[in-house]
C-alpha cells in the first residue's frame, strides 16, 4: 500500500497544494486522538508527575515537598507500599509463568488435529468473556470455608479442607491459582502463534526420528518465543493492574496478606485523598515497568530468536 | 547370501507392520490423553458457571446447605425476578445506565477509532509517523499515572457523578489498540476503490463513510465486541467517578447488593448469572461473526 501512495506523491511537485491538503485532512482524520493524547495522556502526565512532588488532597491546593512523597514510600513502614509492591511481585512471580504455562499447554493440545477442538477452545475461553465482578463472587462462593462447594468436595473425599482466602498464609496462593482462569486470551495468542510455526520444520525433524517431546522443545518451544516475550510483557504489566479480585474478596487482607500495590494505590488516593502520595506511587510503578520492560528487551536477544538463528 | 538378505526384509516387513500398529495405538492413546486432559480443564473452568446456576435457582435455605444439594429440590426460578425487583436494589436503572454508557462508549470508539485509523493509513503527511507511534506507545503507561489528574481535572468540571468520565475520552481516538487493528484492515484494501471515488468527486469522509467503514465490517465487529466487553465488565471506573446509587453500573450495583445482603447466595448468584447473559450471547453471536469476518478477508485476498 505504501507503494501505492509513493506513486501517487512522486507524480506531484512537492509542497503543492495537495500536500497541503493532505497535511490539513490528515491531521483533521487523525484529531481525535491527537487530542486524546494531549488531554488524557500527556497533559494529565505531566500534572501527575508535578503532582508526586506534593502534598494534595483535591480540596485544597497542592503543597510542594519536593522528594517526600519519595521517601516516604520506602521509610514509612505503615504506608504499607513496600509490603503492597512485596504481594504484587510475589504474585507476578508465580501468577504470570503458571499462566503462560497453562495458556501454552492449552493451545498444544488445543491445536492437536482431532474432532471437537472448537467446544474447547470455547470452554476454556469462556472465563474471561464473564464480567469480572460476577466472576469474584462465584469464587468467593465456591472458597466460603464454611458453605463453600470446594471445601464440601474435599470434605467428601475425605481430604483436608482450607481456610482459603480467610488466612493470611492461603489468601495469595489462593488468588494465585485462581489467576489460572483467565488463560483464555493468552491461550489464543498461543494457538496463533502454534499455527504460524511451518509444518515442513516438523516434517523434516520427523524424517530425522524426532519424538513429539523433541518437536516440541526444538521446534515449537523456540519459534514461538517471540509469542512468549510478548505475553509476558503484557502479563507483567497486566500483574500491576490487579484490583478487582482483591477489592471485593479480601479487601487487601487478611493481614494486608493480598494488600496488591494498585489496592494500596486507590484506597491512598480515594479514601484517605492522599493524592500526591499516590500519584508518587503511579509514577514508581511506572519506573518498575519500565525497568522490566527494559530488561526484558535486553535479555530477549539471548533468548528470542537464539535458536532461530541456529 | 540370498538367505539372509530374504530374512532382513522378511524381518523389516514384519517390523514394518508391527511399527503400524504401534502407531495407531499410539495415536488413539495420544488422543485419548489429548481429550482426557482437556475434558478435565473444561470442567474445570465451566464448573464455576454451572455452580452459579445451580445456586441462583434453589431456595433461600437450600442454597447454604452443607453438604450442599448438587441438583436444587425445588425449582426457584423466581428468584432472578426477586433478585432484579429486590426493593432496596434498583437492578432495572442501574441495567439502563450500564446499557447507556455501553452503547455511548461503543458508538464513539467506532467512530473514532475509524477515522483516525482511517488517516494514519491513507493519508500522508508530515508528523504522521510521530502521532502513530505515539499512539502506541501510550499502551505502555499504567493508567495509574493519569488516573489522579483526570480525576481531579473531572471533579474541577464538575462531571464527578455523572457518565462523562466514563464515556467521553472514549470519542477521543476510541483506543491504541483499535486504531491499530482497524488501521492495519485499511492498510489491506485495494487502493483501485479509493481512485475510482476520487474520480467521481467524493471526499475522503465519504470514501472513509461509504466504502471504508461498511467494507471493514468484520473489523469493526472485533472492535466492538471488544470494547463492548470492557465496558460492561468495566468495575474500576465507575468505582472512581460514580458515587450516587443512582448513577451506578451493574457491576457497582452487584457489589453494593454484596456487602448489604451478602447473606443472600441466591440472589448474589441470580444477578451475577443476569449480567453475565449479554457477555454470553455476544460471545457466541460473535464467535460466528468471527468466522464470517475470517472467510471475508480471505476471499478478499
Amino acid at each position: 500500500m505504501s507503494v501505492q501512495s509513493t506513486q501517487i506523491k512522486a507524480a506531484r511537485p512537492r509542497h503543492g497544494r495537495q500536500y497541503w491538503r493532505d497535511a490539513v485532512q490528515g491531521y483533521l482524520f487523525i484529531m481525535p486522538v491527537v487530542l486524546g493524547l494531549v488531554l488524557f495522556v500527556f497533559g494529565p502526565m505531566l500534572v501527575s508527575l508535578y503532582l508526586s512532588f506534593t502534598e494534595y488532597s483535591v480540596l485544597q491546593s497542592p503543597i510542594f515537598i519536593g522528594f517526600r512523597n519519595y521517601v516516604d514510600m520506602f521509610t514509612r513502614p505503615q504506608l504499607r507500599v513496600l509490603q503492597s509492591l512485596r504481594v504484587t511481585v510475589v504474585f507476578a512471580l508465580f501468577s504470570v509463568p503458571l499462566t503462560l504455562a497453562a495458556a501454552l499447554a492449552a493451545a498444544v493440545l488445543i491445536n492437536q488435529k482431532l474432532r471437537g477442538m472448537r467446544f474447547f477452545r470455547t470452554a476454556l475461553y469462556l472465563p474471561t468473556v464473564v464480567p469480572m465482578v460476577a466472576t469474584v463472587f462465584v469464587w468467593g462462593w465456591l472458597l466460603n470455608p464454611q458453605k463453600g462447594l470446594i471445601n464440601a468436595t474435599l470434605q467428601f473425599l475425605g481430604l483436608p479442607t482450607g481456610s482459603w482466602l480467610s488466612e493470611p498464609g492461603t489468601a495469595l496462593p489462593t488468588l494465585i491459582a485462581l489467576s489460572l482462569w483467565g488463560i483464555g486470551p493468552t491461550m489464543i495468542i498461543f494457538l496463533a502463534g502454534l499455527q504460524g510455526v511451518p509444518e515442513s520444520l516438523y516434517e523434516a525433524a520427523k524424517i530425522d526420528g524426532a519424538n513429539n517431546w523433541r518437536l516440541f522443545w526444538n521446534i515449537t518451544l523456540p519459534q514461538i518465543t517471540p509469542t512468549i516475550f510478548f505475553v509476558l510483557i503484557t502479563g507483567l504489566i497486566g500483574t500491576f493492574q490487579y484490583f478487582v479480585p482483591a477489592f471485593i474478596l479480601t479487601q487487601g487482607g487478611p493481614l494486608y496478606a493480598t494488600y496488591f500495590y494498585n489496592l494500596n494505590l486507590y484506597e491512598k488516593a480515594f479514601r484517605w485523598q492522599f493524592m500526591g502520595l499516590a500519584s508518587a506511587m503511579a509514577w514508581l510503578m511506572f519506573a518498575i515497568i519500565l525497568v522490566l520492560t527494559l530488561i526484558l528487551f535486553r535479555s530477549s536477544d539471548a533468548w528470542v530468536f537464539y535458536e532461530v538463528k541456529k | 547370501m540370498s538367505t539372509l538378505t530374504g530374512s532382513v526384509t522378511q524381518a523389516a516387513q514384519s517390523s514394518a507392520s508391527h511399527y503400524r500398529r504401534l502407531r495407531q495405538r499410539n495415536r488413539r492413546l495420544h488422543a485419548v490423553i489429548v481429550y482426557g486432559l482437556l475434558a478435565v480443564a473444561s470442567f474445570v473452568f465451566i464448573m464455576p458457571f454451572v455452580w452459579m446456576l445451580l445456586t441462583a435457582i434453589k431456595s433461600a435455605q437450600e442454597a447454604v446447605y452443607f453438604p450442599p444439594t448438587i441438583i436444587p429440590r425445588e425449582l426457584h426460578l423466581s428468584n432472578f425476578v426477586e433478585a432484579w425487583t429486590h426493593e432496596r436494589m434498583q437492578f432495572p436503572l442501574w441495567t439502563w445506565n450500564t446499557v447507556y454508557i455501553s452503547a455511548v462508549v461503543l458508538v464513539g470508539v467506532l467512530l473514532s477509532s475509524s477515522l483516525c485509523a482511517y488517516g494514519f493509513a491513507r493519508i500522508r503527511f508530515p508528523g504522521r509517523d510521530f502521532w502513530f507511534l505515539a499512539t502506541i506507545a501510550s499502551v505502555m503507561l499504567p493508567p495509574q499515572v493519569t488516573l489522579i489528574p483526570l480525576y481531579v481535572f473531572f471533579f474541577k468540571i464538575g462531571w464527578l457523578n455523572t457518565f462523562h468520565p466514563l464515556t467521553i475520552p472514549a470519542w477521543f481516538g476510541g483506543g491504541a489498540l483499535n486504531i491499530f487493528l482497524l488501521r492495519q484492515f485499511f492498510l489491506q484494501l485495494p487502493a483501485e476503490l479509493e481512485d475510482a471515488a476520487y474520480i467521481d468527486g467524493a471526499s475522503r469522509l465519504q470514501i472513509w463513510w461509504r466504502i471504508f467503514l461498511p467494507l471493514s465490517l468484520p473489523a469493526l465487529l472485533t472492535v466492538a465486541i471488544f470494547t463492548f466487553q470492557g465496558t460492561w465488565n468495566d468495575f474500576f471506573g465507575p468505582l472512581i467517578y460514580l458515587t450516587g446509587r443512582d448513577k451506578y453500573t451493574l457491576a457497582l450495583g452487584m457489589n453494593l447488593f454484596n456487602s448489604q445482603y451478602g447473606a443472600e447466595i441466591h440472589y448474589m448468584m441470580a444477578i451475577a448469572f443476569l449480567m453475565t447473559i449479554p457477555m454470553i450471547v455476544v460471545f457466541f453471536v460473535a464467535q460466528r461473526y468471527f468466522v464470517g469476518g475470517i472467510v471475508l478477508t480471505g476471499v478478499n485476498r
